[in-house]
């Protein structure tokens, strides 16, 4: 009788392990969609993407799908002609090409890998969120966004200005990725103007120990504020900036070593940057 | 033969043994199987005490109200699937998380329970008459607390007309031995007039308590015993009561009042996360009553960190900014939170952290010399009396010459109506993410909108009379006692 129990169960097991087996070869995924293929080129801007993608190591993107959009994020989608012109004028020719010459450690290893282009201002949490809108997209440090793309023209100052508010967006990328320098929190500790920063002047931020008043705002704009300065300002009309106070000096000096660290000397691509301007916009 | 006798022996061995054993568990099972403490004095039954003050675990009804505003971009996923449903008012709240009204329910009535267990018990232990009036006051009081603030969580506002009929929370005023226990819900008038009898009853017993009734701000006294009363007549709308317990406040601490800006240079000198930590230390705040303390920020988690998801509504917001040069220092209260897009912020009153709110211990105020201010003057300008305009001036006056910049009095012909519009507004400005305004907005029948894309139409309105106001019974709770379930509050 044990020997028929045994037989029994060892016939049972057998039989289980066998049917597992056969389950587990059935393919469980039959989902095949590829969410990171790179589309074949359809128009010129897809062909200017892929060379800088080639070259650069980062891809534009111009059309949105649901592995970019972010369901608390509302925007349009920059046009295809400005997208096109501010692919190659700001993106390659101002912001990649520059700095991979000039900064070539910085253009390998801080450079996020994709960049949006957004044709207005970023709206959070509803489109009819006022006048709340954002310069860019920067949570992610594998990607960079910048909106305003519609505004884009063929302008010397639009074109240099706009560069400065990409150094900033790219700087709160930095500081997501490697956190602000040492101390620089509390060199204006307890005197951020929070949301009063809208009621100040940049005369009277600076007098306070921030670049404009927007950098009053809180330690985050306090650091891209002062880097969009020094990308702004040639370095000695920084000097005098920070001659107003001596808290200028110090986060002007943190900054400055930060930057250097990763491989950008921010005053040199300064005076570099005015120079491409003028050759890209008599 | 043998055998038989062999067995006869065994029996008797047996018997013997069985008779020194049960011999012996008399006097076992007079000792605890598990060592606990016996009660047995007052200074034991004083011990307890200290363990039966309620978490604020109705920091939660914040933002039930229009102090708050939902904010996608920065709402942790927990707290979108956690906050979201009671942000909207709905019935089918999550139970098993840091706040919420099943943490209140389980929280306060657990304090009931050793409140009763000191009254029970307290009679028959060692110590002096005054010691046991101390410890009789103290656990009335915290009872009369807890059944206080159920009934306004669980129950519709106190009305004269209906509370009679309208349900209120199980009263406990004895702690059933039972394995399975229920309980009824009794009315809200049932409710009212035993905390009032509480309260009543134990500040007659702290009287007599002597040196024995606690100075420690963490313990109920005298003077908090008659501001809950104040607060408890101030919901009942019995105006000339609401200014005698205030009053009586007022008359044994004097018009004392944070000086924020002697808090506010901590910004600078030591940090956001300092100065939020000391805001509520009541050996530097003498406007602080009393409070309680708890371990981690869990009763804050809706609306105490920088992902929480719940920021003060931008209607109260702007209500901090400055008026014809004239700023409000409460202002600095406030830091900023996510990114200059967002424009949201958070109070710094009790902790703050950017992450992880279960590791800052924090203190919440039962009670504070403002909301008592505030109590008074609301009082008596509903009330009758002769004097009441300048007498409440004199109140809301203290409170602002701390709070504005410069200051400027009020205009001492101010009109009654005018006043009480200050002072209405002063108390919402000043006891922000203290946990009191769902209370007012429920006596005060007002309405509530609440959106959940910023400047959009709202996607529900709570409104005067609503049902809603009163919160659902939790759902552990229906489960667990059975007879509640039949008595759920109507919609």
């Amino acid at each position: 009788m044990k020997q028929v129990i045994k037989l029994f169960i060892l016939t049972g097991l057998v039989a289980m392990t066998c049917l597992s087996c056969l389950k587990d070869k059935s393919p469980a995924i039959t989902d095949t969609i590829d969410y990171f293929a790179i589309p074949k080129p359809v128009n010129g801007l897809d062909s200017l993407i892929d060379t800088i993608q080639h070259t650069y190591g980062l891809r534009v993107i111009y059309k949105f799908d649901p592995r970019v959009i972010d369901p608390t994020t509302f925007f349009v989608p920059a046009s295809y002609d400005k997208a096109k012109g501010y692919t190659k004028y700001v993106v390659e020719k101002m912001w990649l090409q520059p700095i991979s010459i000039f900064a070539p450690d910085f253009a390998k290893n801080q450079i996020p890998i994709e960049f949006l282009t957004v044709g207005t201002a970023i709206h959070f949490n509803s489109i009819s969120s006022g006048g709340a809108a954002g310069a860019g997209l920067n949570a992610q440090y594998y990607r960079l966004g910048m909106g305003d793309v519609n505004s884009f023209s063929i302008n010397r100052a639009w074109i240099r200005e706009h560069i400065n508010i990409l150094y900033h967006e790219h700087a709160h990328q930095l500081d997501h990725k490697f956190g602000r320098p040492k101390g620089y929190d509390q060199v204006s500790q307890g005197t951020y103007y929070d949301l009063q920063f809208q009621y100040k002047t940049d005369d009277q931020a600076q007098k306070d120990g921030f670049f404009r008043a927007y950098g009053g705002y809180q330690p985050v704009e306090d650091f891209a504020t002062t880097v969009e300065a020094i990308m702004r300002f040639p370095k000695d009309s920084v000097m005098k900036i920070i001659a107003k106070n001596p808290k200028l000096e110090v986060k002007y000096k943190m900054v400055n070593a930060f930057y250097l660290s990763k491989g950008i000397d921010l005053h040199m691509m300064q005076v570099k940057l005015d120079s491409v301007v003028k050759a890209l916009v008599p | 033969m043998i055998r038989t006798e062999l067995k006869i022996k065994n029996a008797v061995l047996y018997l013997f043994l069985l008779c020194f054993a049960a011999a012996g568990c008399k006097k076992f099972t007079d000792e605890p199987y598990d060592d606990r403490a016996q009660l047995r004095s007052a200074d034991q039954y004083q011990q307890v005490l200290v363990n039966a003050y309620p978490v604020r675990h109705d920091l939660f009804t914040d933002i039930l109200t229009d102090d708050f505003d939902y904010h996608a971009q920065l709402a942790q996923a927990s707290s979108v699937s956690n906050f979201l449903p009671i942000f909207m008012w709905k019935d089918d709240y999550p139970d098993n998380i840091a706040a919420g009204p099943a943490n209140a329910y389980a929280e306060y009535y657990a304090k009931i329970f050793l409140a009763n267990l000191a009254l029970e018990g307290i009679g028959a232990a060692t110590g002096s008459d005054q010691q046991k009036a101390a410890v009789k006051g103290e656990a009335l009081l915290i009872r009369a607390y807890c059944h206080f603030i159920l009934v306004n969580i669980f129950g519709q506002h106190y009305n004269t007309a209906t509370s009679g009929s309208n349900l209120g929370v199980p009263l406990i005023l004895t702690n059933a031995k039972g394995n399975i226990n229920t309980y009824k819900r009794n009315s809200v008038k049932e409710v009212y007039d035993q905390v009032e009898a509480d309260i009543t009853n134990g500040l007659e017993q702290l009287k007599n308590g002597g040196s024995y009734v606690s100075v420690n701000p963490y313990h109920f006294s005298v003077a908090t015993g008659n501001a809950l009363m104040a607060r408890v007549k101030l919901y009942k709308g019995e105006w000339d009561q609401a200014v005698k317990y205030s009053d009586a406040v007022i008359k044994e601490k004097g018009y004392v009042v944070r000086k924020l800006s002697e808090d506010i240079p901590y910004l600078q000198s030591s940090g956001m996360l300092f100065f939020a930590t000391r805001y509520m230390d009541p050996s530097s705040h003498p406007n602080i009553l009393s409070l309680s303390y708890n371990a981690t920020m869990g009763p804050l988690t809706p609306t105490g960190y920088f992902i929480c998801g719940f920021f003060p509504s931008d209607s109260i917001v702007k209500q901090y900014n400055a008026v014809n040069g004239v700023s409000d220092l409460r202002q600095r209260v406030f830091t900023s939170v996510g990114t200059v897009i967002d424009v949201r912020v958070i109070a710094l009153k009790f902790a703050t952290q950017a992450n992880s709110p279960s590791n800052t211990p924090i203190r919440v105020p039962y009670f504070n010399m403002e909301e008592v201010l505030l109590t008074h003057a609301e009082a008596l300008l509903r009330s009758n009396a002769g004097n009441a305009v300048q007498a409440a001036l004199t109140d809301v006056e203290a409170i602002r010459k701390e709070r504005y910049l410069p200051y400027k009095p009020l205009d001492a012909a101010i009109t009654k109506d005018a006043l009480l519009n200050v002072v209405m507004l002063e108390r919402r400005k000043e006891l922000i993410n203290e946990g009191l305004r769902w209370y007012d907005i429920k006596r005060l029948n007002l309405p509530v909108e609440h959106r959940l894309a910023r400047g959009g139409a709202p996607d529900d309105v709570l409104k005067a009379n609503d049902l809603r106001k009163a919160i659902q019974i939790p759902r552990q709770e229906q489960e667990r006692n059975a007879p509640i379930a039949s008595e759920l509050n109507p919609r």
